[in-house]
C-alpha cells in the first residue's frame, strides 16, 4: 500500500515538473526528513535534501511561533539562479519545489499549494484503502475464531444438559 | 542589535540567524547557488523576509516583517545595510 501511494505521488510530481518548464525539481519528504517521492531534471541528493528541508521548515515554524503566529505557511529561499519553496503537505509530509529565476514567486507558491491539495487527496485515498484492507483482514482472521467459539459453546451446553 | 515596529523580542534573534545558516547549507546541498534572502509566508498574506549582510567583516542578520512584499526588496535591504554600516563604521 505504501509503495502504491509513493508511486502515485511520484507520478504526480513527474507530471508537475514536465508540465512547468521553469520548475527544476519537486521533492516530497516526511516531516522527520526522509524522502518519499521526487521528480527532478538533474541529479538531486534526496536523502540530504530531505533532511535539510525538514530542518528548514521546522525552523520556519519555530520562528513564526516566536513571532506570535501558529506556524508558517511556506518558506521561500531565493538565490541568483533559483527560487526554492517549502510547504507542509498535511501533518506528516512536506513538499519542496525548486524553480529557476524565470518562474515568478507567486506562480511557484501557487504550484506548491495546488500540489499539496493533490497529495493530501492521494494520502486520504491511500488511508481509506488501507483501512478497508485492514478491516477485511481482521474479519477474515476472526471468522474461524468465532466459529470455534460457537462450537465450544454448543459442546459446553450439551455437556451441561447431560 | 536593533528593532523597530512589531518586533517579537529577544528569542527571535537566534532563530533568524539559524534559518539563514540552514538556508545556506540547504542551498549547498541542492546546488542552488548562494541564497540572497529567505522568507516565511505567514497568515493573512504577511511575509517575514530575512537576509544576511557583511558589515566590517561581521555578519548581521536582518528580518523584515511586511503585510505586503514591498517593491524592490533587495534595494530596501541594501539601503538598510548601508545605514547600518554608516552607523557602525562611520560614513564611507
Amino acid at each position: 500500500m505504501a509503495n502504491q501511494y509513493r508511486e502515485a505521488c511520484h507520478q504526480e510530481l513527474e507530471k508537475l515538473v514536465s508540465r512547468e518548464p521553469d520548475l527544476d525539481a519537486a521533492l516530497l519528504c516526511s516531516v522527520d526528513g526522509l524522502p518519499v517521492a521526487f521528480a527532478c531534471d538533474n541529479e538531486l541528493e534526496t536523502d540530504s535534501m530531505s533532511a535539510m528541508c525538514s530542518s528548514m521548515l521546522s525552523l520556519g515554524d519555530a520562528l513564526s511561533i516566536q513571532g506570535g503566529d501558529e506556524g508558517c505557511i511556506q518558506v521561500v529561499t531565493q538565490s541568483r539562479s533559483c527560487t526554492f519553496a517549502l510547504i507542509h503537505a498535511g501533518d506528516e509530509l512536506l513538499l519542496a519545489l525548486m524553480g529557476n529565476r524565470s518562474l515568478k514567486l507567486g506562480m511557484l507558491l501557487g504550484h506548491a499549494r495546488k500540489e499539496v491539495e493533490i497529495i493530501i487527496e492521494l494520502m486520504a485515498k491511500a488511508n481509506t484503502q488501507d483501512r478497508k484492507e485492514k478491516s477485511a483482514r481482521l474479519f477474515k482472521n476472526k471468522e474461524p475464531a468465532l466459529l470455534e467459539e460457537l462450537v465450544n459453546r454448543v459442546v459446553q451446553e450439551a455437556q451441561n444438559k447431560q | 542589535m536593533a528593532e523597530v515596529g512589531e518586533a517579537p523580542g529577544e528569542d527571535f534573534a537566534p532563530y533568524s540567524s539559524t534559518v539563514i545558516e540552514t538556508a545556506r547549507k540547504m542551498s549547498q546541498t541542492g546546488d542552488l547557488g548562494d541564497p540572497i534572502c529567505s522568507a516565511l509566508v505567514l497568515k493573512k498574506g504577511r511575509m517575514l523576509i530575512m537576509a544576511e549582510a557583511n558589515v566590517g567583516g561581521d555578519s548581521i542578520y536582518l528580518s523584515i516583517l511586511c503585510r505586503k512584499v514591498p517593491a524592490g526588496v533587495q534595494n530596501l535591504i541594501k539601503r538598510i545595510v548601508d545605514c547600518m554600516s554608516e552607523t557602525l563604521l562611520g560614513s564611507h
